[in-house]
């Protein structure tokens, strides 16, 4: 039987466990992020200027086309990101469900490299592959008689062509995690619709899905956050300083790059980072609201 | 329990925030100017530089550029044979992350002795009280200006009128055009290949290009005649050339870049497209010039030295951009590298003795000397330009002679006319960033030349006006 701790002792312990884990958390999670809320409402380089300034660094985030135009390219990637890299997954990891053992490992495997990879030794790849006239892409293209493209360098279509890229580089991740949530689908569940003559389509729709609706959620929520975070693969792909042609790559992550580190004024990207935080914030609670009120009912 | 919990996490939190608050803000003032700007060098008199008395160990942040690289361990293998006191650790940084860590480093104290870096970095912030003056604690400033030209040592004076950068080279901005022989001499442009002279006015380097432009059978562009990258590589073009024409961007405090003769400058870089010579969306220059789909790149200097390094097997030639009006030579701002000095060797003797070692090392035609042979661009140092113009200096392979008459040759032709937006706050780094931006914009068809004049005029002001 065990014998429970005295109760100082427990005590003692229980602070020794937390106090560390506190300072951790404080020092290198809410001391930053109060910093850069505070110095949200000042003029500062960080280093010869700081001046406390209110609002204004937020009034003229808000007036700023660029800020607006960044915040759209946010929204785009999400809804695309989100929407495209599930759906894609989703029928990627029912086709493979359907394969043997042998070829399920294969096929995991091809779509699981491309996530073991690096982020930008890909993205020079991709930026290889998408450069105009001379890249691969552009000469399927020519092939196949669309003519020649010129992907990330036109601004119609650049900000489309760096979602594929990352629907690609994580699609292994999600085929992963829906296949675990696909082989957990108990077979009697098949065997009952079989018995009631349900088609393929009506299986996956009214069984599949709802059972593996917590992996779906939960990948919707990660890479939710992911599309609002997201700076490497634009930084990487577009020609430097990034976000181009012009500013139509443009996302709020990169714009607070700029401000912060190529312009020097920390104020207004810590304004931009605030922002940043308050949207996923807000995003993500939503998004664990509907959640449980879909468990609910 | 929970109480008590709650209790340590906000006096965490308050202390924090209440170290944070008294420390913001509350950096050392300036010395005032009128003291230090005429003071010489405290330590030694003109003559040898004596190394430090004890060992020392210097930590030198340098960018993780190969070519660099290998220039600075030769160089700091070098001053560490002369000064054997010295050890010097070359900590190879990215260039980004060197950005982005200096002022960080510097804001937080715990930068290295010696850093690489670009005036760019630190341009609109006042270095007085960040760094370790160059003058006067490591030489007088008569003893800079005449090593060193006076406009580029301008690039990081501080409000005590003190230079802070000693100066190396520049590149990335649009001073020089490499060109594809091979695709020129197809074309039948006539040239005389290495160093061209004779394309020395704007028509001249346009009727070149759209010479040697090839088109598709729909009509479209197949090889460029001409490439231009908006932000690295070509953005300061539009400044100088609107300001040769006669605009004055910067007035009393306001930017303005709607008169005529900034739009004749734009229209004229314009024009390469809808002549249909410069195809905007083919490429960056650097990665299709050597694909064989741009025939001549307009480039910094940097990626001028670059080229000819990474593709050892093309056969390039070089010419440097001349004036749209060569009556009215002016030259938009550009941002020098050069090494910045840790303020913390000021308290300790060996360092400082140490520091300065490697200032009258860095200040002798010596480090160019090494630097050309792998390298081409603008040069600062004076002695390394006399020196290599009446023959007393002599690169020692082809590569180091052919990369020295680039570098000279662009030096020459642009840095004494260099000016600077006098009363700015903004530094080139934050102009070219918003210039590039909106040139890509025009060329790549969002917006017309007029949209673009009038959003590069907003956008200035209002970076202006947040600082």
């Amino acid at each position: 039987m065990q014998t429970p701790l005295a109760r100082p002792k427990r005590r003692l312990f229980i602070w020794a466990v937390s106090v560390p884990l506190v300072i951790y958390i404080a020092l290198f999670f809410y001391w930053p992020l109060g910093y850069n809320v505070m110095i949200s409402f000042a003029k500062t380089n960080l280093m010869t200027t700081f001046q406390w300034t209110g609002f204004s660094n937020y009034v003229s985030l808000f007036q700023s086309d660029l800020f607006r135009g960044s915040l759209w390219n946010n929204i785009q990637y999400l809804l695309i990101l989100v929407i495209g890299g599930i759906v894609t997954s989703i029928i990627i990891a029912e086709l493979i469900s359907l394969c043997t053992r042998v070829w399920k490992r294969v096929f995991t495997f091809m779509f699981f490299t491309p996530v073991v990879t690096s982020m930008v030794a890909s993205a020079l790849i991709w930026k290889l592959l998408y450069f105009p006239k001379t890249g691969l892409f552009s000469q399927v293209s020519n092939f196949l008689g669309f003519g020649p493209q010129t992907f990330l360098y036109d601004p119609r279509i650049a900000l489309i062509c760096i979602i594929i890229f990352d629907i690609w580089k994580d699609t292994g991740l999600r085929v992963v995690i829906l296949l675990a949530a696909l082989d957990q689908v108990p077979d009697t569940l098949f065997e009952a619709a079989d018995l009631d003559g349900a088609s393929e389509w009506s299986k996956f729709f009214r069984i599949k899905l709802p059972l593996i609706f917590p992996q779906i959620f939960f990948l919707m929520v990660i890479y939710s956050i992911n599309a609002l975070r997201v700076f490497t693969q634009i930084f990487m792909l577009t020609d430097y300083p990034g976000g181009g042609p012009g500013t139509s790559t443009y996302v709020l992550n990169l714009l607070m790059y700029h401000q912060s580190f190529r312009k020097t004024t920390f104020g207004i990207g810590a304004s931009t980072a605030t922002v940043i935080f308050i949207l996923l914030f807000i995003f993500v609670l939503m998004q664990i609201r509907l959640n449980m009120r879909r468990s609910q009912t | 329990m929970k109480k008590a919990l709650i209790f340590v996490i906000a006096v965490v939190l308050s202390l924090m925030l209440a170290i944070t608050f008294s420390t913001v803000g509350c950096k050392e003032e300036a010395a005032p100017a009128e003291e230090a700007a005429e003071e010489t060098a405290p330590a030694e008199e003109a003559g040898e530089v004596m190394g430090p008395e004890n060992e020392v160990e210097l930590d030198w942040w340098f960018q993780d550029w190969t070519a660099g690289i290998e220039i600075t361990t030769e160089f700091t293998n070098e001053v560490m044979a002369k000064y054997p006191n010295i050890k010097i650790n070359i900590i190879p940084i990215t260039y980004e992350s060197l950005t982005e860590k200096t002022i960080p480093a510097l804001s937080a104290g715990t930068e290295p002795d010696v850093i690489f870096g670009y005036a760019s970095y630190l341009e609109e912030l006042d270095p007085v009280g960040l760094l370790l003056p160059l003058t006067p604690d490591i030489m007088s400033k008569a003893e800079a200006e005449s090593i060193w030209y006076k406009s580029v040592l301008q690039q990081m004076e501080g409000s005590d009128g003190n230079y802070y950068m000693l100066p190396w080279g520049c590149g990335g901005d649009g001073y020089g055009a490499v060109v594809h022989n091979e695709l020129m001499e197809a074309a039948g442009v006539e040239f005389t290949p290495g160093v061209i002279t004779e394309w020395d006015t704007w028509d001249k380097i346009v009727d070149a290009a759209a010479a040697a432009t090839q088109y598709n059978d729909d009509g479209s562009i197949k090889v460029s005649g001409i490439s231009m990258d908006p932000y690295l590589n070509s953005w300061p073009i539009f400044p100088s050339f609107a300001m040769q024409l006669g605009a004055q961007p910067f007035k009393d405090g306001v930017w303005d870049w709607t008169e005529p003769a900034s739009k004749q400058a734009m229209e004229a870089l314009n024009k390469l497209v809808t002549d249909k010579i410069f195809d905007p969306q083919g490429g960056d220059a650097y990665t299709a010039l050597p694909q064989g789909s741009v025939a001549m790149g307009i480039f910094g200097a940097w990626a001028i030295g670059a080229l000819g390094v990474d593709y050892p097997e093309l056969e390039l030639s070089f010419t440097s951009i001349p004036p749209i009006n060569p009556d009215n030579l002016i030259y938009s701002s550009l941002a020098w590298g050069g090494y910045f000095f840790s303020k913390k060797a000021a308290d300790d003797p060996d360092k400082l003795a140490a520091v300065k070692a490697i200032a009258a090392e860095l200040s002798t035609s010596r480090h160019t000397e090494i630097a050309i042979e792998k390298w081409a661009g603008l040069i600062a140092n004076l002695e390394f330009l006399e020196g290599f113009q009446n023959g007393t200096i002599v690169p020692k392979t082809d590569d180091g002679k052919r990369n020295a008459a680039i570098g000279v040759d662009l030096t020459l032709s642009h840095v004494p006319y260099i000016v600077y937006y006098e009363g700015s706050k903004i530094g080139s780094s934050t102009i070219g960033v918003i210039t590039g931006n909106e040139m890509s914009a025009l060329f790549t068809g969002q917006q017309d030349v007029d949209t673009t004049l009038q959003n590069l005029t907003d956008l200035l002001n209002e970076e202006e006006a947040l600082r």
